[in-house]
C-alpha cells in the first residue's frame, strides 16, 4: 500500500492532487462525473467582497495546445459564497481551499475576514495573480513590495493556512516568492496563467473581448515546470505545481522539481476523469518502483541547483 | 412543466454520464456537412431535445478542447443518437474523419432543452443553416406528442438545405428559403416567417417559436415574435470550454424578468433560452 498523503506544514492532503481554482467552479459542477471525496483538495472559484459579472464575451479561445481566457473574476461574492456555495463545500470529504481576490488590499482582508467564523474551509489561497482584470489581482503579483503588503494584512486577520497563488507574468519569479515567505506565507501556488493574446485575421480583430487573456494548458507546462523548480530551489516553503499537468506524467514532473502537490486545471474541461487518473497514476508508478510514500519523489531531480 | 421545475430536475436529478460510444454510421449529407450515428444506450435514454452532447475530437492535445455538438436524432429502441456538424475547422474536420467502430469520448447529455408549455397546439420552427441540428429531434417529439408543427427553414443554397426529405416525411408544413434563390422563397428564412406571421393569425397563447441558427437570424426571429406577441425559445451557441457551469466561458448577455443584464451561461442555463431573454448585438 502506497502512502499518497502529503503534509504540508498544518495542512494535510490525502493524496497531492488538487483541481485548480476557476477550472472547478464550486466544486458542485463536477459531481455527477467525479466524486470530489476522492480529490486531494477542492480549490474554489476565486472569491471577492462584492459579486461580479465579469468581462464580456467572447471570454475563451482555443489556440494551440492550450486556451485562453479572460473571465474577469466573475463570483457571486463573499456572502452568496457562504450562503449558497459553502454548504456543498462543507459536505465534502476533502480539503477545501478557498481562492480569495480582490481589487484593493481592504477587499482582501475583508474577504478573508467574513469567511474566519465558517467552518469546512482548510486553507485560503491568495490570488494575487489574475491577468484579467483592470485592478488588483496581478498588480499584487508583480512588485515583491505590494505582494508582500498584501499578503502580510491577510496574514495579520487570520490563523487559516495561507497559500499564495503567483503570477508568472514577472521578471524573477523567486523575489516575488521570498515576499510571500516575509509575509508569512505557508506554502506557495505556482503558476496562474501567462499573459497571451490571438488575432483572427479575417476580422483583423483581437479574439478575446479584453485583447489580452490568460493562457493555461499543455503549452505552458514548460514554464510552470521551469519556475516551480527554481522557487523550490530557493523558497524554504512548500510549494504547488499548476500550469498543464494533463496526466500522472505531467504531476511526476512537477514533483520531481520540487513541488509537494500539484492542481490539475485545464485538463479537467479536457477529460473531468483527468484528476482520478493522475491519482491512479501516482500510485502505480509509486508501487512499481517500490515506494512507500510519494513524498519520496518530491524534489528528486538530479539536477545542479539552478 | 414548468421551466424553473424542468430546470430544477435537470440541474439536480438528471444524469451526466461520460462514456466512450462507437460510430456506428457517417454519412456527408451535404458538402462539408456530416451526419454521425453513435451508440450510447445511456445518454439517449435521458436526452431531450434541444440539450447537446461535449464530444472529444481527437487524442492528443490538440486541438485541446471538447466540440459541444446538438443532439440531432435520438433511436431509443436501438440505443442510437446522431450528432450533425459542418466542418468549420481543426475539431469538425478531425471528428468527420473519425471511422466506424471508433470510439467517441462523450460527455452528456447537458444543458437545458425546448421546454414545451402543455397548452402549446402550434409550434413554428425556424432553422437557418446549421440550426436545423437541435430542432429535429424536437420536431420528432413534438409530432409524437400531437403537436402541429410548421417548419420553416432557410439555407445559403439548395445543397444545404438539410435533412430536407426526412423533415417532409415528418411534416406536411415544410417551408424552404434560400439566399440565392436556387430553392423555395428567395431571401431570408425571416422573411418567410414575417410572412407566414402576416399571413396566420396565430394565437399567442397555444403558440410557440422555437428557432436555432446563425445570432443575427435569431435576433431577428426575437423582434418579429415581440412585435406579434408570439412567445419562443432559441437555441444559442458560443465556444465551451468545461460544459458543465464551472468555467464561465460561454456566457451570454441576458436580461431577468425585472429586465437586470447578467451573463448567463450557454453550458448549464441554456442552451435553449426564452427569446426574451437574450440581449443581442452587445
Amino acid at each position: 500500500m502506497v502512502d499518497l498523503s502529503i503534509e504540508m506544514g498544518s495542512l494535510r492532503l490525502k493524496n497531492p492532487v488538487l483541481v485548480a481554482s476557476g477550472t472547478y467552479g464550486w466544486g458542485q459542477e463536477y459531481r455527477r462525473l467525479l466524486d470530489p471525496d476522492l480529490l486531494g483538495g477542492l480549490i474554489t472559484k476565486a472569491v471577492t467582497l462584492h459579486p461580479r459579472e465579469g468581462n464580456p464575451p467572447p471570454r475563451i479561445v482555443e489556440t494551440s495546445c492550450g486556451l485562453l481566457n479572460s473571465i474577469g473574476l466573475a463570483n457571486v461574492g463573499v456572502e452568496a459564497f457562504i450562503r449558497e456555495k459553502l454548504p456543498f463545500l462543507q459536505s465534502v470529504k476533502t480539503a477545501v481551499i478557498v481562492n480569495v481576490a480582490g481589487s484593493t488590499l481592504e477587499e482582501y482582508v475583508e474577504v478573508v475576514n467574513r469567511l474566519e467564523e465558517h467552518s469546512g474551509i482548510d486553507a485560503l489561497e491568495i490570488n494575487i495573480s489574475c491577468p484579467n482584470v483592470k485592478e488588483g489581482g496581478m498588480i499584487f503579483g508583480c512588485d515583491p513590495q505590494s505582494a508582500c503588503r498584501l499578503l502580510s494584512a491577510v496574514r495579520k486577520v487570520t490563523q487559516r493556512f495561507l497559500i499564495a497563488k503567483l503570477s508568472p507574468n514577472v521578471t524573477d519569479i523567486a523575489t516575488i516568492a521570498h515576499s510571500a515567505v516575509d509575509a508569512g506565507m505557508e506554502a506557495i501556488s505556482l503558476i496562474n496563467t501567462l499573459v497571451g493574446m490571438a488575432i483572427d485575421v479575417n476580422t483583423g480583430r483581437p479574439r478575446l473581448s479584453t485583447v489580452t487573456g490568460g493562457l493555461s494548458g499543455p503549452a505552458i507546462k514548460p514554464v510552470a515546470l521551469a519556475m516551480v523548480w527554481k522557487v523550490a530551489q530557493k523558497v524554504s516553503l512548500p510549494v504547488i505545481g499548476v500550469g498543464g499537468i494533463m496526466t500522472t506524467e505531467d504531476a511526476m514532473e512537477f514533483l520531481l522539481a520540487g513541488a509537494c502537490a500539484v492542481q490539475v486545471g485545464t485538463a479537467n474541461f479536457v477529460n473531468p476523469q483527468a484528476p482520478l487518473r493522475i491519482i491512479e497514476g501516482l500510485e502505480e508508478v509509486c508501487s512499481r518502483r517500490g515506494l512507500r510514500s510519494i513524498r519520496e519523489l518530491v524534489g528528486q531531480v538530479e539536477a545542479a541547483d539552478g | 412543466m414548468s421551466r424553473e421545475g424542468f430546470r430544477l430536475k435537470n440541474n439536480e436529478g438528471s444524469p451526466v454520464i461520460q462514456q466512450k460510444a462507437p460510430v456506428i454510421t457517417k454519412e456527408e449529407i451535404a458538402a462539408g456537412v456530416f451526419l454521425v450515428g453513435v451508440k450510447s444506450p445511456q445518454i439517449t435514454m435521458h436526452a431531450q431535445p434541444g440539450q447537446f452532447l461535449h464530444v472529444r475530437v481527437g487524442q492528443g492535445p490538440e486541438p485541446l478542447l471538447r466540440r459541444p455538438l446538438s443532439i440531432f436524432q435520438v433511436d431509443r429502441k436501438r440505443g442510437v443518437l446522431s450528432l450533425l456538424f459542418r466542418v468549420a475547422g481543426k475539431g469538425t474536420n478531425l471528428l468527420s474523419r473519425r471511422r466506424l467502430g471508433e470510439d467517441l469520448d462523450l460527455v452528456g447529455p447537458l444543458g437545458q432543452g425546448f421546454d414545451v408549455p402543455s397548452g402549446t397546439r402550434t409550434a413554428l420552427i425556424v432553422a437557418g443553416g446549421l440550426g436545423v441540428a437541435p430542432l429535429f429531434f424536437l420536431a420528432q417529439d413534438l409530432v409524437r406528442r400531437g403537436i402541429s408543427i410548421h417548419f420553416l427553414m432557410g439555407a445559403r443554397c439548395q445543397d444545404q438545405l438539410l435533412c430536407r426529405d426526412q423533415l417532409q416525411a415528418l411534416s406536411s408544413h415544410l417551408q424552404v428559403s434560400t439566399d440565392d434563390g436556387s430553392d423555395g422563397f428567395p431571401g431570408l428564412v425571416t422573411q418567410l416567417l414575417e410572412e407566414f406571421l402576416r399571413r396566420e393569425n396565430l394565437d399567442s397563447g397555444s403558440t410557440l417559436i422555437c428557432s436555432a441558427g446563425p445570432e443575427a437570424m435569431l435576433a431577428k426571429v426575437a423582434s418579429l415574435a415581440c412585435q406579434f406577441g408570439i412567445p419562443g425559445q432559441i437555441s444559442m451557441e458560443r465556444n465551451m470550454a468545461c460544459g458543465l457551469g464551472a468555467c464561465l466561458g460561454c456566457v451570454v448577455l441576458c436580461r431577468s424578468r425585472e429586465r437586470v443584464q447578467t451573463y448567463r451561461r450557454v453550458c448549464v442555463d441554456g442552451p435553449v433560452f426564452r427569446l426574451e431573454e437574450v440581449v443581442f448585438g452587445e
